[in-house]
């Protein structure tokens, strides 16, 4: 790899990352000594159980939060604060309440270098690109639980984002709902191939979206599997689940050997 | 409205099979049709305010009502409690379209609103500026919160009352004392609604906020105050009731104009219906102005209303 290559590349790279929670007398250790490499223009999904670190990683990519021992660099710059470079797409929609679909997806331009008349237009564009164009003089709460979800995910888009994270956006919706926003996600990341980081505790879920999926127990990713199948993809297919048992395997051997350990 | 929706039902009775009907009933409704039954029009929302103000009559009528059935049954001597038609009598005398007898207060009703209403709206308007920065400065430091808190905690249950020496001996009697006044009736509050509110305003919206782009005043600007804004009417409304109190109060002790000069005047001179119609025109007074308030910052706390308990 050349030095152009290395400073094109908007990698995401997480190396020797540690990080510390405290709860009163008791310290967390939410991620150990946590490396991964997250090539530009994949999805990856981080599959785990609760409370093996997925969200924790996500915080730090998304600046929310600071490691406590190592590194985290996007584009080979280490992660500092929160910004627009990083889109997130939220566990809850946490659009604002006040503000129209439209205005809520025309936030998120307000600090990229352009006119009014252009954040709306590009505002337009992208809730028409989710489908909502019908929606977007509504407010938040006149809107469905998927419904509020693609205006996150328009939202981030609109962005033009160089990483989207997404943080269980999909857990709280119905299997229905939650099918077609999934969909609605690989076509977008087909038209726009952006890093996307997904962090879910479905299996399915990861093997429908991603190209790879990292299984992360006891804050680290503990092993990383490719998806070498197409779109879109036949949950009833004999590969796919093949595959599917491969991880539950994996996701169960790390459950135990948590208990144990805890024992 | 009704026929589309009398299609359909017709529709519905005759089966999917029918093709006799023709076929504008029988189309699902159009967008238009179902936007229009969303929002109200124009003549419904009236009409619906109409009612809410026929609502919020009842009572105030059941109290006129039960007010003149205690005159009537003559339980308080007559010269003491005056019956609710004597005191719309003085009060048309305070505004000026009855000319006999001849008061003190003759036709000066809305020259005494207007004296009071400049003091409270002086008062409050500084208050609810400096109110909502120190509020927000302590709802969203640790620092300003350990800072302020404990002055304000120790003024706050101070009544506003007991200020009225301290501000005669500092501004005198006078437009000065009487700002700073209706500026401390409504400070507090404003400062407590504003710091709760604010302190209350959600970690992910905040996050939301950053990941956008904005740094710690672009924060606030952006999503603190329009997140916590519904609070901070609660507590400037608050505080605009307290203004009027300090007002009148503060001009029936030291102040030689306005409502509540007119009241204590009115006392002094043993006219007891005077002293009710100065109190129930302060009364309403109160009310417009909150009705005012209330109708400035609607459009900010739609969102806030239309997702609450009320039902």
């Amino acid at each position: 790899m050349t030095a152009t290559d290395v400073a094109a590349s908007r990698d995401v790279v997480f190396s020797g990352v540690g990080k510390l929670f405290r709860q009163g007398e008791r310290e967390i250790h939410a991620l150990r000594d946590c490396s991964l490499h997250i090539r530009q223009g994949e999805f990856f999904s981080l599959l785990g159980p609760s409370g093996t670190g997925k969200t924790t990683l996500l915080n730090l990519v998304a600046g929310f939060d600071r490691p406590d021992q190592g590194t985290v660099t996007v584009g080979g710059q280490p992660v500092r604060r929160p910004g627009p470079d990083r889109a997130v797409v939220f566990q809850a929609p946490t659009l604002y309440p006040w503000m129209s679909a439209l205005d809520n997806v025309a936030a998120g331009l307000k600090h990229a270098r352009v006119s009014r008349r252009e954040r709306k237009d590009r505002a337009t564009a992208q809730l028409a690109e989710v489908g909502l164009t019908d929606a977007s003089s509504r407010r938040p709460y006149q809107l469905s639980g998927g419904m509020q979800q693609r205006v996150g995910i328009a939202r981030a888009l609109a962005m033009r984002p160089s990483v989207l994270l997404m943080d269980e956006p999909f857990a709280a919706l119905d299997a229905y709902v939650r099918q077609e926003v999934q969909e609605l996600v690989v076509s977008l990341w087909q038209r726009h191939p952006v890093t996307t980081i997904f962090v879910t505790h479905s299996i399915e879920e990861a093997l429908l979206l991603s190209t790879r999926i990292g299984i992360m127990s006891s804050g680290r990713v503990t092993h990383v599997f490719d998806v070498p199948f197409g779109y879109p993809r036949d949950v009833t297919g004999v590969e796919f689940n093949e595959l599917r048992r491969e991880i539950w395997g994996r996701i169960e051997a790390g459950v135990r050997g948590e208990r144990e350990a805890g024992r | 409205m009704t026929a589309p929706r009398g299609g359909q039902a017709a529709g519905q009775l005759t089966g999917p099979g029918s093709a006799t009907l023709p076929g504008p009933g029988r189309r699902a409704p159009s967008p238009a049709a179902l936007a229009a039954r969303r929002r109200p029009t124009g003549l419904a929302r009236a009409r619906h305010r109409t009612g809410r103000i026929l609502l919020g009559g009842i009572v105030p009528v059941l109290v006129l009502l039960g007010w003149q059935l205690v005159v009537s049954a003559k339980l308080f001597p007559s010269a003491l409690i005056p019956a609710p038609l004597t005191v719309g009598e003085t009060g048309e005398i305070w505004l000026g379209t009855r000319h006999m007898p001849v008061m003190f207060y003759s036709g000066h009703m809305f020259s005494d609103i207007g004296a009071t209403l400049v003091r409270v709206l002086v008062g409050f308007a500084f208050a609810s500026v400096i109110g909502v920065v120190l509020g927000t400065a302590i709802g969203v430091s640790r620092l300003f919160d350990g800072l302020l808190s404990p002055l304000f905690k120790i003024l706050g249950p101070i009544p506003p009352i007991t200020w009225i020496p301290v501000a005669i001996v500092i501004f005198g009697i006078g437009q000065d004392a009487n700002f700073a006044l209706t500026f401390i009736g409504a400070v507090f509050p404003v400062i407590a609604a504003t710091a709760v509110a604010v302190s209350g305003v959600g970690r992910d919206l905040l996050r939301a906020g950053r990941m956008m782009g904005d740094g710690r005043a672009g924060l606030i600007w952006h999503v603190v105050l329009p997140s916590a804004f519904p609070g901070i009417v609660g507590g400037l409304r608050l505080g605009l009731g307290l203004s009027w109190m300090m007002a009148v109060t503060s001009e029936m002790l030291a102040v030689h104009s306005g409502l509540g000069y007119t009241l204590w005047n009115a006392y002094n001179y043993l006219d007891y219906p005077a002293v009710f119609a100065a109190m129930i025109v302060t009364g309403i007074c109160g009310l417009l102005t909150d009705a005012l308030l209330l109708a400035a910052t609607a459009p900010a706390t739609r969102w806030h209303a239309e997702t609450g308990v009320r039902s």
